[in-house]
């Protein structure tokens, strides 16, 4: 059958055997999970047993494209990779954008299933409908920008690649995919499910297209997305990208700080976005886009001078919060080169930073001796910090036990309470006493703490108000983000709406900065030719993701006990700035939050739920 | 003096011309006395209004890191070494 949006062909590559083979895609599941994070889980739930452990052949690594991505809708140029998580044990989604994510569509496919494992390093060529198996032993050490070319170099011009660097095949638990010279599947460790199959790249060349079932209306509504996206202040983001949020979060109070035990930093305006743009940035008239974008986000930023300058692409505001602000370096040139080093061996910079600030802490108070370390490790020493996070790139000496992740080395020492994260997986640069939405988004995420599967940031501090979640109740106006109220509810229906742009194949900036639910329905339906059954139909099928993920963390032994907080966000007040006094209000928040999911009182999917978001598969586990 | 500080943020620093600005208590005993006193070209006023005593809607108030639409709006009373905070919209974390 044909299909429009979907190329309707799933790609199974069996490294054990070094056998490709191709499937079509099952229109109806297609259907109920549109693609992305929603046909991943899918195809992770069908195929992996939740029991394996994360880095054995057993696993399978999923690439799965939307049927956007590549049609040329704004900011339609992600893929999604999901496996179990060597980091949380859990589910593990990690989307980027950029040309490999089109290029998979280009050479006909909407998903690639990584299976087995290779007895040697391989990469692997996918030339249109064509594959084949490249020894890469030469490549093995080599970093993400090195192994890029050499795999270009290998195969063709217009080949484009997605690898790890050192960090993936060291099976650093946090190890990131790299794609397009800088672009990052960054969180919860898919690069070393990568390395631990020892397939060190993925090179596609795709010279297809993608074929829309309604082009006119698809067309309108591609210029209805434009239209949204001419905001003025699209313009600010355009110029200073995500770090132009610094001060703003700062002020706030949610700005981590020293291991998340200060909600602001007195040094902020070292590290802000604007002071990025006056001193590192090299490209801030013309920031870097990724296909179909037209807000370019993207800058890259030089440390050193002369013949010793070094180059690269970033930092975002995450690493910019971890590295300066919770490791309280207060010092851009330090953020970029730990930044740089991160890049290079593929390595999340949020785990990374989050790591060392809870090293940092405990090295503070006596609780890891500093001959374990081989340095002093006090905040604020940017060397140190540089110095470290090459360390745990390399697994070297204490780098070793921080590559295991922040909890698994504060566990270690005695005190996994000193780990500022959720299921194992760190914060992102956000302070949840001080935005209690995030506090509840963040404990019941299934992947771990996380800032973008639903951002509860964006109503609270960003007035962000042109969504149904708000405009249906008619909050007109930013919210408090110390209120408790409509929350459960409200981060349930953001989670679900971002398991639709996640699904859709699109960038959640164009969201924020314009876009909304009706105009990415008409995108998918236009693209697709599918009818989602209106707004209500969109949050189901949203819904009926979020659930398959939580099923199948449920299946890998998560139980909803995970869904909680550090113990200093439950329990001790945030010390300074507007939220003082304030703890993280979770307690208030879970039970209704589950009775909204339409969950029982343990947090577990109950069979009438299961069957109302057409889960029948899932009924019993 | 103490007074009361304002910092403007992101793309009002260029409307504006400054980053901070000090203002005497009795000039600004609350939010639209010191709206009133900063901006005070048409291009400033235009930035931060949308019509007269309303605020355009995405602009973003603090008085010590809380919103003032959380606070008393317009009329919340500012004391002496209160930080006010004006950020246009951003994004992006
Ligand atoms: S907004 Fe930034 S990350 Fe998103 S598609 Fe555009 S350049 Fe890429």
């Amino acid at each position: 059958m044909t299909m429009d949006g979907w190329m309707g062909k799933v790609l199974r590559l069996d490294l054990t055997a070094s056998a490709a083979s191709v499937e079509d895609l099952d229109r109806e599941i297609a259907e109920q999970y549109i693609g992305g994070i929603g046909l991943g889980t899918r195809y992770l739930y069908d195929e992996v047993d939740p029991a394996v452990d994360a880095l054995d052949a057993a696993n399978k690594l999923v690439l799965a494209t939307g049927p956007l991505t590549g049609t040329g809708a704004p900011g339609a140029n992600r893929y999604m990779l999901l496996t179990k998580s060597p980091l949380t044990g859990g589910i593990a989604n990690s989307s980027a954008a950029g040309d490999f994510a089109c290029a998979i569509k280009y050479a006909g496919f909407d998903v690639i299933i990584v299976e087995g494992a290779a007895e040697r390093p391989v990469f692997v060529f996918i030339d249109d409908g064509r594959v084949s198996f490249h020894d890469a032993s030469e490549l093995w050490g080599l970093d993400t920008e090195q192994t890029e070319q050499a795999v270009i170099a290998a195969t063709a011009p217009d080949a484009k690649v997605n690898c790890i660097g050192p960090a993936g095949e060291k099976l650093v638990r946090y190890a990131c995919v790299m794609n397009d010279m800088g672009r990052a599947a960054g969180r919860s460790g898919v690069g070393a499910v990568m390395g631990s199959k020892r397939l060190k790249a993925i090179a596609v060349r795709g010279t297809g297209g993608v074929t829309i079932a309604d082009g006119e209306r698809f067309m309108d509504a591609v210029r209805r997305c434009y239209e949204a996206l001419t905001d003025p202040y699209v313009e600010h983001f355009h110029k200073h990208g995500t770090p132009g949020v610094l001060e703003l979060v700062n002020t706030y109070g949610a700005l981590p700080t020293k291991n998340f035990q200060y909600g602001t930093n007195p040094q902020h305006e070292d590290i802000s976005g604007e002071r990025l743009a006056e001193t590192l940035s090299v490209r801030t008239r013309m920031g870097m886009a990724c296909p179909a974008c037209p807000v370019a986000c993207g800058r890259v930023s030089r440390v050193g001078a002369g013949e010793t300058a070094t180059y690269g692409v970033g930092p975002e505001y995450e690493t910019i919060g971890m590295f300066g602000s919770s490791c309280y370096t207060n010092d851009l040139e330090a953020v970029t080169r730990a930044n740089f080093i991160c890049n290079q061996a593929g390595m999340d910079t949020i785990t990374t930073g989050g790591s060392i600030a809870c090293a940092m802490e405990m090295y503070e108070r006596g609780l890891i001796p500093e001959a374990d370390i081989g340095f002093p490790l006090p905040f604020g020493d940017g060397e140190a910090l540089v110095r470290l996070t090459d360390m745990i790139a390399r697994r070297e000496g204490f780098g070793d036990l921080l590559a295991e992740g922040g909890y698994r080395m504060a566990e270690h020492y005695g005190h996994p309470e000193y780990s500022m994260g959720v299921k194992k997986q760190e914060f992102a640069s956000y302070e949840c006493r001080a935005i209690q939405s995030m506090a509840l988004a963040y404990a019941t995420e299934p992947r771990g703490a996380c800032h973008i599967r639903g951002e509860a940031q964006d109503y609270a501090i960003y007035s962000v108000l042109h969504w149904h979640i708000t405009k249906d109740r008619g909050i007109e106006e930013p919210l408090d983000p110390l209120t408790l109220d409509e929350q459960p509810e409200m981060v349930m229906e953001l989670q679900d709406w971002f398991r639709i742009i996640d699904s859709g194949g699109l960038c959640n900036f164009m969201f924020y900065l314009g876009m909304d639910e009706d105009q990415l329905r008409d995108l998918i339906e236009s693209a697709t030719g599918i009818d989602m059954g209106g707004y209500p139909g969109l949050m189901r099928t949203g819904a009926r993701i979020f659930n398959l993920e939580v099923l199948f963390n449920r299946r890998a032994g998560i139980t909803a006990a995970a869904d909680t907080l550090p113990p200093r966000m439950l329990q001790e007040p945030l010390p300074d700035g507007p939220a003082k006094g304030y703890v993280a209000e979770l307690g208030r928040m879970l039970p209704p939050y589950y009775t909204a999911r339409g969950w029982d009182e343990h947090g577990d999917l109950t069979p009438q739920k299961a069957a109302e978001l057409g889960l029948q598969l899932a009924a019993g586990t | 003096m103490p007074g009361v500080t304002v910092r403007l943020f992101a793309d009002l620093r260029t409307v504006f011309g400054v980053r901070m600005v000090d203002v005497p208590l009795e000039r600004a005993p609350d939010i639209a006395c010191l709206l009133g006193l900063v901006c005070d070209t048409p291009r400033r006023w235009q930035a931060v209004f949308a019509e007269p005593g309303v605020p355009r809607r995405e602009i973003a108030v603090l008085v010590n890191g809380r919103n003032i639409r959380f606070l008393d709006r317009l009329e919340t009373k500012l004391c002496e070494g209160d930080e006010v905070a004006i950020f246009p919209p951003v994004y992006g974390g």
